[in-house]
C-alpha cells in the first residue's frame, strides 16, 4: 500500500468500501434483525432500504449501458446500521456488505480507520453467520468510493471552472456565439490490470456540477469508484484488492485535479 | 429463431466495390451498395431478447430444492443476474434468441441450436462459467473452456453464430 499524503482541507465528504459475494440466500429478514442485536452497541440506529443489484465488471465484450437495473423478487431488503454520531453506516443485503464514512462536518480519519471499522462488521458477520449455519462470506466483487464536493478558488464561479479544478477538462472558458458556458460533466472509465496484465476491474471518475442543499452553493461532485474481483473467494482476499483499489483511487484522485487544487487543500506536514 | 429472409452475400466477396445502382429521379435518395447495405441490415432492426430471456429467468428463480428430481438445487439468482448482464454485452442486434435452462448445479445455461451450430453457456455462479461450441458443418473448430471475467471468446462465437 502506497503512503498516501493527508490534507488539511480535504474535499472528501463520504467513502465506501464494499465486498458483494455469492448469495447467502438463508439470510433472511428475520436474521438481519439478530444480527442488529449483537451490534446495537456500535450501530444503534437502522434502517430499511430497498436491495441494490448486483454489479459486475466483465470483458471481452460492449461496456454494459445500464447492467440489469432491477432484482428480480426473494431479494431481501437492505439494511442501514448506523452509527451514534451519524458517521458510519454498516450496510447489509444478502449478497453484499457496504462500510460507509459520512463527513458530518469531521475531518476524515483515514483509509486505515475505515478499513478496520469493515474488517470488525466481517468479522461481526462471519460469527453470526457460522454461529447461525448461514453460509460463508465469499467475495466475487470488491469496491472502493470516494465521493467529493469541490469548491472553485476564491472569485471563480465554480461550475464554469471546471479548468482550474480538473486537467481533464482544457477549456477555461468555452462558448460558441451568443453561447456560454454554464456547466460541464466529465466522466471516465478505465481499465485497471493486474501485474500479468489481466484485466481485474475498472476505475470510474466523474465531475458533475451539483448544489448543495443547504444554501445552493454551487460544487462539483467528485466520484471515484475503483471495481473489480478479488484473486480469490475470500474475506483476507477481498482485503488485499481493497488496498489496492484504495491506493488507485487516490493516485486517480491526485491526478485528476489541479496542483491550484492540492495548495488549496493545503498537505498536512509531518504525516 | 432463425433469420426470416437469406443474406445474398457469395463468400470472400467484397461488396464494396460493387458497383451503386443509379439514382431513379433526382428527388430519390441514392440506393446503398450491397456492402454497406449488408452493414445496414446486420445492425438492425434488434431482437428484443431482453423481455423473453427475463421472463425465462424469472420462471426459473421459482423452481424449488430437487426440482430434476435428483437433489438439484434451486437456481443462484445471482448466477442467473451475472448470466444475463453478460448476455447485456455481448448480444447482436441480429443473434437469434437463446434457450435459457436450468443447471443441476443450480447455475443457468444459455444455448444455441442454429445455422449448424451448437453455442452453449454454463453460468454456475459469477465469474465461474463453461464454454462449449462446434461447429456442425466442420468450418470452425470446437471450443471447451473456461470463463471468468474475460468475454472477448463469447463474443466472436456469438458473432459467428449471427451471420450464420
Amino acid at each position: 500500500m502506497v503512503e498516501t499524503p493527508a490534507f488539511v482541507r480535504p474535499p472528501l465528504v463520504e467513502t465506501s468500501l464494499s465486498m458483494q459475494f455469492a448469495t447467502l440466500a438463508k439470510l433472511q429478514n428475520v436474521y438481519m434483525g439478530m444480527l442488529w442485536s449483537g451490534i446495537r452497541e456500535r450501530y444503534p440506529n437502522v434502517l430499511e432500504q430497498q436491495a441494490l443489484p448486483p454489479s459486475f465488471e466483465t470483458f471481452g465484450g460492449m461496456p454494459p449501458q445500464m447492467g440489469v437495473p432491477f432484482l428480480f423478487p426473494g431479494a431481501g431488503s437492505r439494511f442501514w446500521f448506523i452509527s451514534s454520531d451519524d458517521h458510519n453506516v454498516f450496510q447489509l443485503q444478502q449478497d453484499r456488505l457496504v462500510h460507509n464514512w459520512r463527513a458530518r462536518g469531521n475531518p476524515y480519519p483515514g483509509y486505515f480507520n475505515v478499513r478496520e471499522a469493515l474488517k470488525e462488521d466481517v468479522r461481526a458477520l462471519s460469527s453470526f453467520l457460522e454461529q447461525e449455519d448461514l453460509g460463508l462470506i465469499q467475495p466475487n466483487q470488491c469496491e472502493v468510493m470516494y465521493n467529493s464536493n469541490i469548491v472553485a478558488p476564491i472569485g471563480a464561479d465554480t461550475h464554469k471552472s471546471l479548468g482550474s479544478i480538473s486537467p481533464l477538462w482544457s477549456k477555461a472558458d468555452f462558448s460558441v456565439g451568443k453561447a456560454s458556458l454554464e456547466g460541464s460533466v466529465v466522466q471516465l472509465r478505465m481499465l485497471l490490470r493486474d501485474d500479468d496484465d489481466q484485466p481485474i476491474g475498472r476505475v470510474h471518475v466523474s465531475f458533475i456540477p451539483q448544489f448543495v442543499a443547504t444554501d445552493l452553493s454551487q460544487v462539483f461532485a467528485l466520484e471515484i469508484v475503483v471495481r473489480g474481483r478479488p484473486k480469490e473467494p475470500t474475506t483476507s482476499s477481498a482485503f488485499d484488492f481493497l488496498d489496492i483499489a484504495h491506493d488507485v483511487a487516490f493516485e486517480t484522485f491526485m491526478a485528476v485535479t489541479t496542483s491550484e487544487m492540492h495548495e488549496a487543500w493545503e498537505v498536512a506536514r509531518g504525516e | 429463431m432463425a433469420s426470416s429472409s437469406a443474406t445474398l452475400k457469395a463468400p470472400n466477396t467484397n461488396w464494396d466495390n460493387v458497383p451503386q445502382i443509379a439514382p431513379r429521379s433526382a428527388t430519390q435518395k441514392p440506393l446503398l451498395t450491397f456492402g454497406k447495405f449488408l452493414t445496414a441490415y446486420d445492425a438492425g432492426p434488434e431482437i428484443k431478447w431482453q423481455a423473453s430471456a427475463l421472463k425465462k429467468v424469472a420462471e426459473l428463480l421459482k423452481l424449488p430444492v430437487d426440482w430434476d428430481g435428483y437433489g438439484a438445487p434451486s437456481i443462484r439468482r445471482d448466477a442467473a443476474m451475472f448470466a444475463l448482464e453478460v448476455l447485456e454485452t455481448v448480444m447482436l442486434p441480429r443473434t437469434p434468441l437463446p434457450a435459457i435452462v436450468p443447471a443441476a448445479d443450480g447455475g443457468i445455461q444459455i444455448e444455441w441450436h442454429e445455422g449448424d451450430i451448437d453455442l452453449e453457456f454454463h453460468v454456475s455462479a459469477p465469474y465461474v462459467c463453461d464454454l462449449w461450441f462446434e461447429d456442425l458443418r466442420g468450418a470452425e473448430p470446437s471450443v471447451s473452456e473456461a470463463l471468468t471475467n474475460d468475454f472477448t471468446l463469447l463474443r466472436s462465437l456469438i458473432a459467428l453464430l449471427s451471420k450464420r
